[in-house]
Order: C-alpha cells, then structure tokens, then sequence
C-alpha cells in the first residue's frame, strides 16, 4: 500500500535525516558568516601582536558602504542582536567575553572551554515542574549557543559537540531524577572531551612521530600555532627524535610568536620567520604540519588562513604535508571555496591603515581552504589516512 | 629594500668629530692583548677597530682622533693600510700616540692638552659595533645644549631584555632617568641577586635631589653602548679633577653627586629596531654576544658579508652560514651548524662538526673534531679528535690531536697544544711566561715552581707554552665599582666571561590549548630558579624589612653606644633615635626593641639578686629612663614583653634581674599598672619555656602592684 | 681586463672623479643606496663623469676603466646588479659610438672633426636590421688605424663628447622608466579588473596608477607583504587617484581571494636571461597561488633591470637573496628567544620564468622565453 510506503520511506528518511546531523551536516550555515562586533574595546593580552585599532572613525553604516562591492561583503553584516541577559549563565557570559576579545583561539581550545562552560550550566540546571529535563534543557541550552555566536560565530568543532551533547540531551530517561540526570551528562562530557580530544591527541602524537627518527634529522614546518601540533613536538623531543622547527608565521593573528616562545623553552631548534619566506626555506624541509580546524566531506582542510599557501608551495617542491585533527573535527560538509564561509579578523588583529582616506579599506581573512589534492595525509586517532578517505570513514560509521 | 636616511657629505662646517679610545685600559683579554692591541683583535674575521670606524663613517662622521696606548705602532701601521687612510675616505683618522695614559681619564687629560678639539664630540671605544643614526643624537645634543648650557654629556644606550646575552649579570647598569628631558640622575651598578650575597650589590640609592624632578624612570633593562656625545666642557672638567680614571664609575658619579659643578647628563635610549644597534665589547662575553649578533644580522647592514674592503670576501648561506669565497673545503661528513663563519681557505676535515663558531682565514679542522661556540683566528691548526667548546683561540695556533679545551679557555698567539692536553674550564695559555707588568723579576721561587707544577700537569712537560692565570689577571680591572670586595671584582669578573651564565631557565611548560594566549613572554617573568627564590620575600610589604631593618639597628645600637659613653642627654639621644627612625622608615615595635635590648644589655649583671641587681639596673634605666619613656611610650605592654623576652633570650646572665627591671620599670614610671596588669595576662607573656618562669617569678611583683593600688584606693577614699 | 683605478687615469680633477668613485662604493657598501632604480642612476651617472674625464689614448684604454670602474663598484655590492647592467651598456655604448666616430671620420680623411653624418645610433631599436649590427661588431677588431697621435688625442676628446651624450640617454631611459611602461597601462587593465599587487613597487605603482586614471576607477588589493609591511605605502600612494578602492590584505589571505582577483601586478629587482625573475620576498607566493588560479601576472620593470649576468642565479643561490635585518621579525630585546632562535629575513627572492605572463617595460612588451633574445640585442657581450 502507498500509504505504507510512504510512511516507510519518511521513516528511512527520517532516520537518515538523524543519522545526518548526528555527523554533523544537516546544520543550517548562516551563523557562520556573522562576525561579531564586540561592544567593548578588546583588550588583548597576547603581546606584540595586537595592536589597538584607532585609526578608523567610520561609522558602521558608512564602512558597510565601502563593502558595497566587496566579495567579502557578506563577512561584514551587522552584528545579530543578542539575547537577553536574563537567560544568559555567568560562565556562557564570562566565555563570550573571552571568545570575542579573542583570548581563547583554536578549535580545540575553544571546545574544551564551551564544554566545561556547559558541564556548568547543566550543574546548575533544574527541571522545572511541568517538563521533562531533555525538552526543557534543551530550550534553556540554546540561548547559550546563541549568545556566544553573537560574540564570534560558532567553530565548527563547536558545532559537532554541541550536536553531540544535544542528542545526548534528548536521549536523557523522563523517569531519571534530576541529579542524577546532570551527573550523567556532566559524565558524558568529561568522555567526550577525554575521547574524542585528550585520548585522540594522545593517538595523533603517536602516529605522529612514526614519522619522526631518532637517527635522521628532519626539519619539520609548522605554520601558525595549533595546540596538537605543539604537544606533539613537545613530545617529540621528550622521546628523544631527533629535528629541528621551521616555523612561520603571518598576519593578522601571529600566532607563531607564542609557539615559537613555548618551543624554545623545550628546548627545540627553531627557525623563525614570514610566510611570504616560505620558498626561501622550502629546499630544507622534510615535511610540513598543519594544524585543522575541520576536515571536510571532500577531504579539503579548513583551517588558519595562510595554511593554504603553505600547503601549495610544499606542493610545489615535493615537500609532504600533513595535517593533524581530532575525528571530531571531521564534518559533513563542502565548501567550494574560501571566501563563502570565514571570518575576518577582529578589531585588535586589524591591519594598521591609520592616516588612510575613505577609499580605502582593510580585509583580513581568518581561514582558508586547502584542496585534498595538497595534503599528504590526515593524521588523526584512527590513523593516517589520504584526505579524500576520512568521508568514506565518516559514513561508514567509524567516526 | 628601506634606506637608511641619505648622507649629506657636504656638511662641512658642521665637520663632526669623534674620539676612539683604542685602548681599553683593562686586561681582560690577556693573552691576546700581551702582543697585540685589543682593538685590532678580530671580531667575525674583521677587527674590532675596523667596525668601529666603518659604524662612524657609515653615520657620516668626518674627522676621527684615535687615542693609542698599548702596541700603537701596530694600531699606526693598520690604519696606514686600511682604507680609512685612502685620500678619498670620507672618514679621515689621526692617530694620537700616548706613552703615560693608563686609564682613560689620562687620555681625555692628554687630549685636552693637546687642544684638539674645538666643538662638541662623540666619543667611543675602539670595540663598538654601531649602526645607530648617530647624527641624530648629535643633533637632538645640540638642540638640548643651546637651552642647557650645562647639558654636558649624552649617553647611548640601548634597550635589552632581562635575560638577554648582552647584559652583563654580574654588574648591570641601573639607570635612574626623567622622561620628558632625559636626563640622568642616578647611574649605578646591580649585580644579579644569584651571583652576590651582599645586600649593597642588590640596591641602589637615589639621592633626594632626584626625587624633586617629578617622575622617574628606574630602568634596569639598558644596555651602555659606551657611545658619549660630549660637549667640549668634558675635557675641561677631567683635567680638572685628575683623579677622574674612569669614564662611569668616576666622571659620571662624580658629575651626578656634585651639587657644584651643576652639570647634566642626558640618555638617548634605543628603544626598538629603528633606533639601531650598539654594543660594545667589553669582554669575552659580550665578544660572544655581539659576535653572535653580527652573524645573525641583527647589526644589518654591518654584517659578515658586508665587503668591508680589506677583509675577506664571504658569502651567505642558508642558516647563517657564511663561507669564504675562496678555497673552503669542507668535507661530505662534516656538519657546519647555522650562525657560523668560515673564512677562505679553510679546511673542515670527515666528520667534525662546527656550531656557532667562526674561523678565520686559512683555518684547517682535522676529522672528528667538536668545535661548539668557539672563535678560531686566522691560520691556526686544530688536529684530530679535538673538541673545542666556547673558547677562543687565537693565530697561528697550533692545536695537536685529542686535545680539549672546555669552557673559557683562551688559547694565545702561537701557542702549540700538545696531543692529549685537557685545558681545565677558564684556562689561560700564552705563548710566554707571563708575569705581572711583563717584567719577570724571578722573585717568587716558591710560586713559580708551584706554577711550573700546575703548568706541567696541565700543559704537558715539554710543552712550550705558559699558563696565564685567569683570577689575578682579572682582578686589575678598573671597570668594576672601586668600593668592591676583592670577592666581588672577582664575582663579576667571572661572569664577565664566555660560558658563564646566570643560572640555567627554569623549562617553564606554558602550554596552553589556546593558540593565542601562549604563557609569558612578558620579560619580567623570572626565568632564573635562583632569581626566584631570591625576589620570593620581596613582597611591597616586606620590602621595608629586608635589609633595612637589620640595618637600622645596626645604626641605632650605633647611636645609643656614642650616647652612652659620651654621655648625651636622654633628650638628645631621644631626638637621635627618632631621625634615624624616621630615616628608616622603621616600625616602632622595632625601635622599641632595640631600645630595651640595648638598656638591658648595658645593665651589670654580675651583681646577683636582690638589692644589689636592683642597683644595677638602676644605674642604666634611671639615667636613661626619659629616654626609655620617650621611646616606648606607646605600647608599655610591649616594652615589658620585650623586656621578658630579652631576659628569657639571656636566660644566664639576665633572669636573676628580671624583678629588678620590672620594678625599675614601674619607680621610674616607665610602665603604668594597668600596663603590668595588661601585660601579665598577654598569653605571649606565658609562652613556654624561659617565658614562663620569668612570668611565675614576675607573680610576687604583680600581687605587690596590686596591694600598692588598693592600698592606695584606700587612701583615697578616705 | 682587470686593472687598477687610479690617479693617472682621469685628467684635471682626478681627485674628484676617484673621490667620487669611493664615495659610491661606500655608499653602496653601506647601504644608503638601494634599490635598481637608484643604484642604475648613480652608476650612470658616475659613469659619465668617468668618460668625460678619463685620459685615454686608445678606445682598449677607455673601456678597461670603465670596466674597473663599473667591477670595482659591484665588489661593494654584489647584489646590486643593475650596476652590472648599465656598465655593460655603457660599454656597449662606447664601443657603438666610437664605432660610427670612427666610420665618419675614415670616411672624410681630412678632417677627424664629427660632423652630422655622424648619427647617434638608436639604442633600443630592437628592429634593427641584422647588417647593420654585423657592422659594428665587424668594425671591432681594427681600432688603430694610421692618423698622427695629437689627431688621436683629439679625436679621442671629441668622441668623448658623443659618448657623454650617449651616456646620457641611458640616465634619460632611467629617470622616465616610470612613464614609459605605464604608457600602455590602460590596454592591459579596465575597469572592470581586479589587480592584486605586492608590497611597494615604484613602477608598479605607476603602471596602476596611469591604468586607473585612464579608465576612471579601478578595485585594487594590496597585500601587505611581511616583513617589511610597505604594503601601506602603496596604499597610500594609490588612493589619491580618483575612483580607486584600495584594499589592504595580510598576506595570509591572498589565497583565499585570488579567484576574485583578475590580474596580478608586479615590479622587480632583477630580470634574469632565462626569464626569471628576483624580486622582493612574496612575490614568488603570490605568484605560485595566481598560476594555480591561471591568473595572469604581470611583472613591470625598466630595461635597465635585465641582466645578462653568467653568475647562475637561475638556481635560487642563497646570497642573492640579500637577508636584512632580524630585527624585523623579532624582537631584539627578547632575550630568551633571540639566542635559541635562527632568524632569517631574505629580502629578495627568485621566481621562475614559468609563473611570469609577461614583462611590460619601458619598450616594449615580452613574455619571459623572449628575454634572452633581447638581451643578445641590446647588450655587449
């Protein structure tokens, strides 16, 4: 009967659709490309590489003018109004406050922070009567998520976490009591983060370091600064491989610096310098690490702006990349090019164009793209694989 | 890539003149220094004197006066052949050959006779490396002058940081400046509070004139290029007072604590990159550093392979290498580190490995061997199997096989090492036998057998070379703070040398998962264990105690001994006490403490119980009692407390006459009943131990105080 | 044909052309001069004061001093080396005018006085017919011919003059290089583009500037190029022009815009004979990601700039690339980092004649495979 059928098949689909955003696809993108305008002056702790924006006097209407044409125009949209501070937890506050003045940078960063800031959300959660904690934890969950996207739009690491947490939410027994409900999931949190973020770095850094010898020396590229990328160093040289750094660092977030600081104090061999000197360093590299934001469904890397270009030079001289991510970081999602979902840079990291007339203008990306065909090989907790392997890992489930 | 601002060559009137010291005045680079001038040793392959004067005519200097002591014909024929001495040198040099200078005060005396110079100066040491827009300081100099005319002197100096290879840990310059003009009011010397124990190497002092200019800056952070623009006054001013030596320690603390002369000196601070580079050799620790710094071009555009015609023509390579253009051999299996310097015409043998190290021209390596920090000058030897590690070594060196030489050793001219040789750490080895003055006066026979001994051992027994001494040889430096220690010249001696650091940075693990905040790069963070343990107590709040206390009652049992032997009134000791109190900054309790003691201690405590242990104490606090009473009045109960814990302290000789001292106490009306009573039932006052029999003997006392007070309650209510 | 400089070779005021002589080199030395641009001009036009004030008796002579010279000024400053391009042109110069003196005056016996038969040879005809360079070269080997010496002597004075002439065409090619490769800007570059360029380029900035003023408007990025950052220089010379949105990008982000970008602009330091080029750091990255966008680039820059130089700069050698100043990447007085850490600030670097599209100089257009053509036209051996 069609009925039946039909039925059957809004259930497959229904499943499918389930099956879907579990993996973190389904999630429609339009928070992604809103930067937010924080309301107060950032003041950055990171040192010399901030910089204090106080050349630009355009209001925001006037600079939205200037973007009129710009392919980064849908970058520069107005901020989206925040929620209400009523419904807004102290410690969501506290951590938009830091996310937006950009004090807690990098993917895994910033899940480790939103989890902990959840874990005290649910701790001080109660059912209120009249509902049961899955629906209602929910409603309350939300407006957390939306308030710190109206500080800086969503990762999209965060955005696989909190899918994650919210199916577990919804798959909470009525019948269990509140505390032991909150217990549970604070749980729940503690092996997402130990899984799928302590352990799996855990992983990484040994897959990793097949790649390093104790005998033959290699000098290894790192761009930027990704927290995986520096532990597995630190590693690296506590196990006794035997390497040096190259080390670049670029605009507008220099991050390298403070790697380049932590680095130096383990005692690694570092070589430091400018993105743009890439070439200049190449003919001594062994290989090149590049940390990830997401791995995307067609094996490209989304990730620090300027990632990219280090990932075609290498490319170019028959340098072998690398990238490591968490499965985490594996999302369902395509992206045909750079500039359709990123962000621009914050009001501290702005380039410095004082003493410029109207016409002109700075943009600054955060991310950019890197097609599979530069990367070498994905190295994650469940190995190393080529990038174009890690959607088939996805959809069969292992991940 | 960004000029430097043009030069204008045509600035004939304005003809700006320099003065180079090319002597140091110091030793701190024997052996080398015993044939030839200091200034003409090699720096990267060039010699220091050649930077020198490239830095000047590179910042549009005209006329150079260089000052020669030691080995100036050498410094003359140089120069004859350099080519500063071109007819079409921009930069045109006089040397000036002096026999009598020993210090560099002798030689602005001298050139002050001479009558020279005409207008305002810079003035430098023939071993700075310089890329700093000198013009500039002359100018904003000039400036400054034609408002001040007692704006006598401006100092170079430039910003490093706290653990920085530049800074001298031993002795670091403290700097007490004002902001808006500059000027100078304290200079002085700290030394790191792991390298001294003494207090008075920790701080400084500021005289109150300072204070009155409003804001201060105490910067501890500056690095002294030694480069001084001088006004012509300078000269007068030295020949004037003749016992000026020194260009700092003397002239400028001289000129800073004369209140007469009324003269000023100003800083120029190079904050960041665009300011330039200085820094001047001092010695063979900042020859490391600076060396260091030259092939890392921070000094850019001085830098190796800058064609410095004269000198050997180098080329760049990856990781700051730099070779020779011609006939450098190294083999497959050798490995050259980054920031190293080959010269031409060297050889680097299978296997050995080179890091951080430069070799002059004509240098040959044998196989296996380590070199590691090390500076090797032209046509010297090193065999096999060598392993050579921060140290320097000079020319025409002969090194033989399986020698080593650790940390700090300098190796002279001609030396020839034989097979096996260890040099122990901050060895010294010339190729004569060394004595003081160079006179061999054979006096000593005990000493230089004991010396042929040690130089055997370590030298082998035919070897031809000498041992020079490193401690006593150090000692004669001029440089260092004259009210020294001989334990302390030695200190900062010690680390003035290649090798040695401050303590080793502690492996902070600052690693965060946030990529941007990245743990402490802001420079106050302790990086020193031994610095940390030292600053733990420096709290503000404990800032006043330490060493301050312990000093003020120094100066106050100072006081009160003059008093008491002099016999001062209890009102002009009093009156004493309480400015040094004021001075100290002092707590009362502390006064009070030191006060009690003291009296306490002056009392006879021969005399037994009873009647006449009263007498004693009698004697010291009835004379004494205003001043007592003065200085303690605050707090009675304390002083009695006190006055316990002290008799408790010096249970044998001063509790029999604890009754008596209270008993004083009260006929003298030092302490009030109620204070008694007060401090009878202060739990401290029971405290176990000597406390606490003196407390039960004290029992009998306070029975009787309050017999004596109802007795004359009594009375009064009668 | 190395020989000394000295004294004897310069009449009158020998000082003054020696002093001169050091005084560049030392300059050049010390860095107070950079760039082709400068250092092409003040090697011309020291060159020039050598030839007017040289004492020669045969042509050998002459060319043997400006050759010390021109060496002598390049041992000061290995990486700059339009000095060896303009001395080579110079000489070539020399030997074309002497050459035609020569001619005029074998023609009319009488008289070694140059008359207006004599004519100045074009020096950038590239389409100068082949016999008349077989010429001059075929004319080369018979410098002496038979004339009294006072002849010599004077006809030597008076070519001298043709040659200053000459020499100072080359001073007059240099100071309008600017306006004459932005001459055809606007048939490269409408409106409607999208240039991206890099860092600071005094012709590039030209190039775009007289292409935006022809059309009326244009959309330009500049990235800012570390670690010098004079990306804003650029930008604030471009934004004075009318209609022009000037956009500044960091470098990081020149990936992720380039679809969007339409035409890539660049200058140089150096032309090499293969094509390639030596240019300031970045452009070979910008390069690589335009030629993997098959974005056109562009690269503007004077003849002066090409060189024929045998040294094999073709393979990138390491000193070319002229490392300046540390201090640009990192603190100095961060003491902790600045002794464990190795620093490298290359200024330039090369980039291969494949990711180039095409040369737009000041005569003429040329794609990289046809510069070695040229430079066997128009320099000397």
């Amino acid at each position: 009967m069609p009925e039946d059928k039909q039925k059957k098949i809004n259930q497959k689909s229904e499943r499918r659709k389930q099956k879907v955003e579990a993996r973190g696809g389904g999630e429609k993108p339009e928070h992604m490309a809103q930067p937010f305008q924080p309301s107060q002056p950032s003041q950055h702790p990171a040192q010399s590489s901030a910089r204090s924006d106080s050349g630009s006097v355009l209001s925001h209407s006037q600079a939205l003018q200037n973007t009129l044409d710009s392919p980064l125009k849908h970058l520069h949209k107005a901020p989206i109004p925040s929620v209400k501070p009523e419904h807004v937890h102290p410690q969501i506050s506290r951590l938009g406050a830091l996310l937006s003045n950009f004090s807690i940078v990098g993917a895994n960063a910033r899940t480790l922070a939103l989890m902990s800031a959840l874990k005290l959300v649910i701790g001080s959660y109660n059912t209120p009567p009249g509902t049961t904690l899955s629906r209602n934890l929910l409603s309350v969950i939300s407006p957390q998520i939306t308030h710190l996207e109206s500080c800086r739009p969503k990762s999209i690491s965060n955005g696989s976490a909190i899918r994650w947490l919210k199916l577990q939410i919804a798959n909470i027994d009525p019948d269990m009591d509140d505390n032991d409900a909150r217990n549970h999931l604070c749980m729940l949190i503690d092996y997402y983060v130990r899984d799928r973020i302590t352990l799996a770095g855990d992983e990484i850094i040994k897959n990793t370091l097949t790649k390093l010898s104790s005998t033959t020396h290699s000098n290894i590229l790192v761009y930027a600064r990704s927290s995986i990328i520096e532990k597995t160093l630190i590693e690296a040289k506590k196990a006794g491989k035997l390497f040096s750094v190259t080390l670049l660092d670029a605009k507008p977030l220099n991050e390298g610096k403070n790697l380049l600081s932590t680095l130096t104090e383990a005692g690694i061999d570092c070589t430091y310098s400018h993105l743009t000197a890439l070439q200049s360093l190449l003919p001594n590299i062994s290989f090149a690490l590049l940390g990830a934001h997401a791995i995307l469904a067609n094996g490209s890397l989304y990730s620090r702006a300027g990632n990219a270009s280090v990932a075609l030079l290498s490319k170019l001289h028959n340098v072998p990349v690398y990238t490591l991510a968490e499965s985490y970081k594996f999302v369902d999602r395509v992206m045909l090019d750079s500039i359709t979902t990123n962000e621009l840079a914050p009001e501290a990291f702005k380039l410095d164009i004082q003493g410029l007339g109207p016409n002109v203008r700075e943009e600054s990306l955060l991310y950019d793209v890197t097609p599979a065909k530069f990367i070498d090989g994905v190295i994650s907790e469940v190995g190393i694989h080529p990038p174009t392997s890690i959607p088939a890992l996805m959809f069969r489930g292992r991940v | 890539m960004a000029p430097n601002k043009p030069l204008d060559n045509d600035d004939e009137e304005n003809g700006l003149q320099a003065v180079v010291f090319a002597d140091s005045f110091n030793s701190r680079f024997k052996p080398f220094t015993a044939t030839k001038p200091r200034c003409l040793l090699p720096l990267v392959n060039v010699p220091m004197l050649a930077w020198t004067l490239e830095s000047l005519a590179a910042a549009g200097i005209g006329h150079v006066f260089l000052f020669t002591c030691t080995h100036a014909d050498q410094i003359k024929e140089w120069l004859r052949n350099s080519h500063f001495s071109s007819a079409h040198s921009t930069l045109t040099v006089t040397p000036i050959v002096s026999t009598t200078s020993v210090s560099a005060g002798d030689a602005i005396r001298e050139l002050d006779a001479k009558q020279l110079i005409r207008t305002d100066f810079v003035l430098i040491s023939g071993d700075v490396v310089s890329t700093v827009d000198i013009h500039r300081v002359v100018a904003e100099h000039k400036e400054r002058r034609k408002s001040n005319k007692d704006a006598i002197m401006t100092m170079v100096v430039k910003r490093v940081g706290a653990s920085h290879r530049l800074r001298p840990p031993a002795e670091s310059p403290v700097f007490v400046i004002s902001p808006e003009n500059h000027q100078l009011h304290t200079y002085s010397t700290i030394a790191h509070p792991s390298t001294t124990k003494s207090a008075t190497h920790k701080r400084i002092s500021i005289p109150e004139e300072s204070l009155e200019a409003g804001e201060l800056q105490i910067r501890n952070d500056l690095a002294d290029c030694y480069i001084d623009i001088c006004a012509v006054d300078v000269l007068l001013l030295f020949t004037e007072n003749f016992d000026y030596q020194d260009l700092r320690h003397d002239f400028i603390n001289g000129i800073l604590t004369s209140d007469l002369l009324g003269k000023t000196i100003h800083v120029h601070a190079i904050e960041d990159e665009e300011g330039g580079y200085a820094a001047r050799v001092m010695d063979s620790r900042s020859y490391d550093a600076i060396s260091q710094d030259i092939i890392s071009r921070w000094t850019y555009p001085m830098v190796p392979d800058e064609c410095m015609p004269g000198s050997d023509r180098l080329l760049h390579h990856r990781g700051h290498r730099y070779y020779g253009k011609q006939g450098v051999d190294v083999a497959e299996s050798a490995r050259v580190g980054v920031c190293s310097v080959l010269g031409s015409h060297c050889t680097v043998a299978a296997h050995s490995t080179l890091d951080r190290s430069v070799l002059g021209q004509g240098v040959a390596v044998g196989e296996n061997t380590q070199l590691s920090h090390s500076y090797i000058w032209n046509k010297t030897s090193i065999g096999s199997g060598c392993s050579i590690y921060q140290s320097i070594v000079a020319d025409g060196v002969v090194i033989e096989d399986d020698v080593s030489l650790h940390t700090g050793c300098f190796v002279g001219h001609g030396v020839r090492l034989l097979k096996g040789t260890s040099l122990p750490p901050y060895t010294r080895v010339g190729s004569e036998r060394w004595s003081e003055d160079g006179v061999d006066d054979g006096s000593d026979e005990e000493h230089s057998n004991h010396l042929d001994k040690k130089r055997a051992a370590i030298l082998g027994p035919s070897s031809t070379a000498y041992l020079w001494p490193s401690d006593k040889v150090d000692m004669e430096v001029e440089d260092v703070d004259s009210s020294d220690d001989d334990e302390e010249a030695a200190l900062s001696m010690r680390y003035s040398r290649i090798g040695m650091s401050a303590g080793t940075a502690a492996a902070h693990s600052t690693s965060s998962l946030s990529t941007i905040s990245g743990g402490e790069s802001d420079e106050s963070e302790e990086d020193d264990d031994e610095l940390h343990h030292a600053t733990d107590n420096l709290t503000l709040e404990n800032a006043g105690k330490v060493g301050a206390a312990a000093d003020f009652a120094h100066e106050c049992t100072q006081s009160l001994e003059r008093a008491f032997e002099e016999g001062h009134t209890s009102e002009n000791a009093a009156i004493e006490l309480k400015t040094l109190r004021m001075a100290s900054n002092v707590p009362l309790g502390e006064v009070r403490k030191v006060v009690v003691d003291f009296c306490l201690s002056k009392v006879e405590t021969e005399a037994g119980e009873g009647v006449q242990a009263y007498k004693a104490v009698e004697d010291v606090l009835g004379r004494w009692a205003p001043l007592v009473v003065e200085m303690t009045k605050e707090d009675q109960t304390h002083t009695v407390l006190l006055a316990q814990q002290f008799c408790a302290i010096h249970h044998a000789s001063h509790a029999n006459i604890f009754l008596a001292v209270l008993r004083a106490l009260y006929e003298y009306e030092i302490v009030t009943e109620d204070a008694f009573f007060a401090w009878y039932k202060l739990d401290q006052a029971r405290a176990d131990g000597g406390i606490k029999s003196l407390w039960d003997k004290s029992r009998r006392f306070i029975e009787a105080l309050l017999e004596a007070e109802s007795e004359s309650e009594e009375s009064e209510s009668e | 044909m190395a020989i000394e400089i000295n004294g004897n070779q310069f009449r009158g005021k020998s000082r003054t052309t020696l002093s001169q002589i050091t005084q560049l080199s030392d300059k050049l030395r010390r860095r107070k001069i950079v760039g082709s641009n400068q250092t092409a001009l003040e090697t011309a036009l020291l060159l020039r004061l050598v030839v007017s004030n040289a004492k020669f008796s045969s042509i050998e002579e002459l060319l043997a001093i400006v050759e010390a010279v021109g060496q002598s000024l390049l041992d000061s400053q290995p990486k700059e080396l339009a000095i060896i391009n303009v001395t080579r042109k110079v000489l070539k110069l020399i030997r074309e005018e002497y050459q035609q003196a020569l001619r005029a005056s074998n023609l009319d016996s009488s008289e070694p006085a140059l008359r207006s038969s004599f004519m100045t040879p074009k020096l950038y005809d590239v389409g100068l017919p082949k016999d008349q360079m077989n010429d001059s070269t075929a004319q080369s080997s018979s410098y002496q011919f038979q004339k009294s010496n006072s002849d010599i002597d004077d006809f030597n004075r008076k070519s001298t003059t043709v040659m200053i002439q000459a020499i100072q065409e080359v001073i007059d090619e240099i100071e309008t290089t600017y306006e004459q490769v932005s001459k055809n800007a606007s048939n490269h570059i409408k409106s409607t583009d999208v240039i991206l360029t890099i860092g600071k380029s005094k012709t590039a900035e030209s190039f775009i500037k007289s292409a935006a003023t022809t059309s009326g408007g244009l959309m330009v990025y500049v990235a800012e190029n570390a670690p010098l950052f004079n990306g804003k220089d650029m930008v604030k010379s471009l934004e004075q022009v009318k209609g022009v949105k000037v956009i500044m990008i960091s470098d990081s982000t020149i990936y992720s815009l380039m679809p969007r970008i339409t035409k890539v602009v660049i200058g140089t330091h150096v032309v090499l004979s293969n094509g390639g080029i030596i240019a300031e750091t970045g452009t070979y990255l910008t390069s690589a990601i335009a030629g993997m966008h098959a974005t056109p680039v562009i690269c503007v820059t004077g003849q002066f700039k090409i060189t024929s130089n045998k040294d094999n700069r073709e393979s990138g050698e390491f000193s070319s690339s002229d490392y300046v100043n540390s201090g640009k990447m990192i603190k100095y007085d961060d003491g902790r980092v600045v002794d464990r850490v190795d620093v490298g600030v290359p200024y330039y670097e090369y980039v291969k004649p494949e990711m180039i599209t095409v040369f737009i100089t000041n005569d003429g257009e040329y794609p990289p495979m046809l510069i070695r053509r040229l430079i066997d036209e128009e320099m000397s051996d």
